[in-house]
């Protein structure tokens, strides 16, 4: 299938004189792996912000599987399969890391308030994603970390955490804000390894926000660049990479 | 000279009614982070539906018409209340049901105004509301006005030896809160608790991971103040009388000392700090029995403990005396932890389980195999 | 001339609400930490007078009492603070964490004054738990052929001269500036030197000082008890609430529609509609909810940072039952 599973037509944001978005259109392809860069402050976590129904675009619209989705609620996004991670992670500090990631699948049985003293409505699906954590948990080394308390994680392991929130979501379209940010560049490797296996294997599709464009360009189908919150380039990596506007905007926003 | 059982009788139901009022609140603040500071209206909701019910069944049962109110009515009651033991016996399942219910959906009702603001409106406007009831229930003629009622029928007045009756009436609290314990520790350890103590955390992360986040708190609410209803129901029962002063938000206040001292988010920490507050409670109480003419009325010294030991755990002991666990599901299973907790409820519960079925038997007459 | 009742008390409790729940806007706002123990500031404001005028057995001027009521109220929230929820802060208490501690702090103040008030009256031999205080003022002033009820007069100039001079610090003087910087963007007050514990103290004693004054002109017009602010403390709240918590000039106009709504309102609809008087307390709630409900204050008290679209969730549970049917 080729048709996109998200589209994205001329969004504008903005947060009083700054201006985030402006007439941002553009779209996800279902089954890829799309990237999103641009400088800081160009408006790159705001535009998932608003896919996610975080903020409400001021104008424009945003479709999800040929559905309208600006205007409603996060938790209505995220329960019709589009999961997000946090540029900076928000993890429930007090839970541990095993109670963090078991929160991530949506629609567990054993959430609502009915059938949740009833053990035997929810057991097998409990024990199901408990399985999938602790493999995804020594798909990224972290084995040991299970009970450890959320706060008490280091950097990088939050930062995995988070990551593997979003993709446990059972969700179709995973947004991931810089995901290899403060995390170690081998690290960051595998997690791109596994991204891609997942895509092919799972039938996901990925929009990712990274700033080691190196990482990013070995692995994606197709990226976006945004400026100053416009649309500056979009095209193959190749593409991007000789275009000549988008290497002035780095070097002259460096 | 200390005698020991009618100190049970005397402090065990409040001692229950006080843990149940204490679990409620700590599936609120403990587990959900919701602020309940009007705790005090859902007890009393259910105080006044329990105290309405039951004198209106009776009264109209023997058909008089007195209002339920009048001094005719808690005359007559003391005549009716001990002839009829399955009429006592219904009314007080009827009323608990009532109680829960209603209260429940006054608490279902109050989220709503504050399923979009934070804590310190939520906060405000429960209080203000739990204020603004009593000011109401002192106005409100069909329950007595200020007066209240009098003569609410025992489940038990029909039976004739005060210390028995009594008895029966602790065993009936104990069971209430022995069922609402297990059914908070289930509530608890399960996905949907995990989902509430996510809200506690960080209420929008937990929207972003799909959790309808105001949806929850209100069946949150809604549960948990239904169950403060039975409490109040319970109060109304023991004490025989309902009026609208004795819910004043010192109640409520007394309520959070007991789930902070003992444990946000322990479900046994509550009903610890519920134990330690009606023991002082009690200490006053003969305090002030064998000093007659104290300076200081001992209840205020009490109070400023109260104040202080709120403000010292909260700076070097946040957590309570017992400090939270983890969600126990079978999920730590796979991580190959024990599930000790958890194994001791199922326990319990099949115990629970086959005492009850054996009882059924015995009632219809059958031998259990 | 005769002024009607009715807008006369509509008056003198818009002076009392405003003196009361301007402050509590004022710390909230700077502090974060809605306080609870708000009410006992107001009482002990009350209460002041009464000590001084029983305690020495004088009348008392109502400069004194006034400057004293405010010193007393200053010093209680200083030492709330400083005792209190500086600590807390310090330890990273979440918001809900410094409202229970401040619950704990008005029942433990509450009952210490209940306490000293009993060993009071046993060493003054005089009733104190329902009183009023002896201040030197007429009970009418003649002012160019016009009776003018004196103690009406005082709060009303009490209300001009306080709120006037606390604008003015607010917008003159540095630590005016410090404190509206603190509320406003506490990270970045803090970059630029500002003092983040001084000016938090100094902002503490003027609400506390403040809700004081409130109380001492609440003790001019009627009886004290140690009850006096618990019972103010819904419409204070409703008040504030109008303001949402952040504006202390629409927590003044807050002021004035609790206050109307409580004595002119309530009026027609006894008149009109045979609402009982006793009513008053639920408009002031009512006001509360709709204002809740109308005006999310979003923002500052936590919760959702957007609206949630409560539209929405009505029309999926109404779309559910469909389904369902
Ligand atoms: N909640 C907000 N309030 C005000 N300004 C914001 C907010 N969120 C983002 N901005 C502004 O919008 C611009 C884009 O920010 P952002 O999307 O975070 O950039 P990026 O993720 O590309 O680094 C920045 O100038 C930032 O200051
Ligand atoms: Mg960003």
């Amino acid at each position: 299938m080729t048709n996109p599973i998200l589209e994205v037509r001329n969004v504008s944001k903005r947060f009083g004189g700054v201006e985030a978005l402006r007439d941002v259109s553009l779209e996800v392809k279902r089954g890829s792996i799309t990237g999103l860069i641009g400088p800081n402050g160009s408006g790159k976590s705001t535009l998932f912000n608003v896919i996610t129904g975080f903020y409400k675009p001021d104008s424009g619209s945003v479709y999800f599987e040929g559905r309208r989705i600006d205007g409603l609620n996060p938790n209505e996004i995220y329960n019709i399969g589009i999961a997000r991670t946090f540029q900076i992670p928000r993890l429930f500090g007090s839970l541990t890391t095993l109670e963090n990631m078991m929160l991530s699948p949506r629609g567990q049985k054993g959430e609502s308030l009915l059938r949740a003293p009833l053990r035997k409505a929810w057991v097998n699906e409990e024990l199901q994603i408990a399985n999938e954590v602790k493999n995804l948990l020594k798909e990224f080394n972290m084995d040991g970390a299970y009970r450890m308390v959320a706060s008490s994680l280091s950097g990088g392991h939050v930062k995995m955490v988070e990551t593997s929130k979003g993709i446990l979501g059972r969700a179709k379209l995973i947004l991931l804000d810089e995901p290899t940010a403060g995390v170690h560049y081998a690290v960051g490797r595998s997690l791109f390894e596994y991204i891609s296996y997942l895509r092919k294997t799972a039938n996901l599709t990925f929009f990712i926000i990274e700033h080691r464009i190196d990482l990013l360009f070995d692995y994606v189908d197709y990226v976006y660049v945004l400026h100053m919150g416009r649309l500056l380039s979009q095209g193959t990596p190749e593409e991007v990479a000789s275009d000549p506007k988008v290497i002035e905007a780095y070097i002259g926003g460096a | 000279m200390f005698d020991i059982v009618s100190f049970l009788v005397s402090w065990f139901p409040i001692f229950s009614i006080y843990a149940i009022l204490a679990l409620c609140l700590n599936m609120e603040i403990g587990y959900t982070g919701m602020a309940n500071f009007g705790l005090v209206a859902f007890y009393a909701i259910g105080a006044f539906v329990a105290g309405y019910t039951s004198m209106t069944i009776f009264l109209s049962f023997y058909g008089y018409n007195y209002p339920i109110y009048s001094l005719d009515a808690i005359i007559t009651m003391g005549k009716i209340a001990g002839r009829t033991p399955w009429l006592n016996i219904s009314v007080f399942i009827l009323s608990l049901i009532l109680a829960f219910l209603v209260a429940g959906l006054a608490g279902y009702l109050v989220s709503f105004p504050t399923l979009r603001v934070g804590p310190a409106f939520l906060g405000i406007t429960i209080l203000s509301f739990g204020e603004m009831l009593r000011v109401f229930m002192k106005h409100f003629q069909p329950t007595g006005g200020s007066y209240g009622l009098l003569g609410i029928p025992h489940p038990f007045a029909w039976v004739s030896d005060p210390l028995i009756k009594n008895l029966l009436f602790v065993i009936v609290t104990l069971v209430i809160l022995i069922l609402v314990f297990i059914y908070f520790e289930l509530l608890a350890n399960s996905p949907y608790g995990r989902a509430l103590k996510s809200i506690r955390e960080d209420e929008i992360a937990s929207l972003c991971l799909g959790k309808p986040v105001p949806r929850i708190k209100a069946e949150l609410l809604f549960v948990a103040s239904g169950v403060s209803g039975i409490a109040g129901a319970l109060y109304v029962f023991y004490l025989g009388s309902v009026a609208p002063d004795m819910f004043v938000t010192a109640v409520t206040f007394e309520v959070w000392s007991m789930v902070i001292l003992g444990g946000r988010g322990n479900n046994m920490g509550a009903i610890l700090g519920a134990l330690i507050f009606s023991l002082l409670n009690r200490a006053t109480a003969i305090l002030n029995f064998i000093f007659l003419d104290l300076l200081i009325d001992p209840n205020y010294i009490r109070w400023m403990i109260t104040g202080i030991l709120i403000i010292i755990v909260l700076m070097y002991r946040p957590k309570g005396i017992l400090a939270e666990k983890t969600v126990k599901t079978d999920a730590w299973r796979i991580f190959g932890e024990a599930q000790r907790d958890w194994d001791r409820i199922t326990a319990m519960i099949q115990v629970a389980n086959r005492y009850l079925k054996r009882a059924f038997h015995w009632l219809i007459g059958r031998e259990t195999k | 001339m005769e002024v009607p009742r009715e807008l006369i008390n509509t008056t003198w409790y818009t002076c009392l609400y405003s003196l009361m729940a301007v402050p509590l806007t004022l710390s909230y706002r700077t502090s974060k930490v809605l306080n609870f123990a708000h009410g006992i500031y107001i009482t002990i404001g009350a209460y002041i007078p009464v000590f001084i005028s029983r305690g020495l057995g004088i009348s008392v001027s109502p400069i004194i009492a006034i400057l004293s009521s405010f010193t007393a109220g200053a010093i209680l929230a200083m030492v709330s603070h400083l005792a209190v929820f500086s600590p807390l802060i310090k330890r990273k208490a979440t918001p809900v964490t410094l409202m229970i501690a401040s619950m704990g702090l008005w029942i433990f103040i509450k009952y210490a004054l209940y306490a000293a008030l009993s060993i009071l009256q046993r060493s003054w031999m005089t009733q104190l738990t329902y009183t009023n205080p002896n201040i030197d003022i007429p009970s009418s002033i003649s002012f160019m052929g016009i009776e003018i009820n004196a103690r009406l007069l005082l709060t009303i100039l009490l209300v001009i001269v306080v709120f006037t001079l606390l604008t003015l610090f607010l917008m003159k003087t540095k630590t005016g500036m410090a404190i509206r910087a603190i509320a406003d963007n506490p990270e970045l007050a803090q970059l630029t030197g500002i003092s983040r514990e001084k000016t938090l103290l100094i902002a503490w004693a003027i609400s506390g000082g403040i809700a004081a004054i409130g109380g001492f002109a609440w003790s001019i017009f009627a009886y004290v008890s140690p009850e006096t602010g618990d019972n103010l403390i819904l419409q204070v709240f409703a008040c504030s609430v109008i303001g949402g918590l952040v504006s202390l000039s629409i927590t003044f106009i807050g002021a004035i529609i609790i206050s109307s709504a409580e004595n002119l309102l309530i009026i027609l609809l006894n008149r009109y509609f045979g609402v009982e008087l006793s009513f008053r307390p639920f408009l002031s709630f009512l006001i509360l909810l709709l204002t809740i409900l109308i005006r999310p204050p979003a923002g500052a008290g936590g919760g959702l940072p957007y609206r949630y679209k409560i539209t929405g969730y009505i029309s999926r549970l109404l779309r559910r039952r469909e389904e369902n049917v």
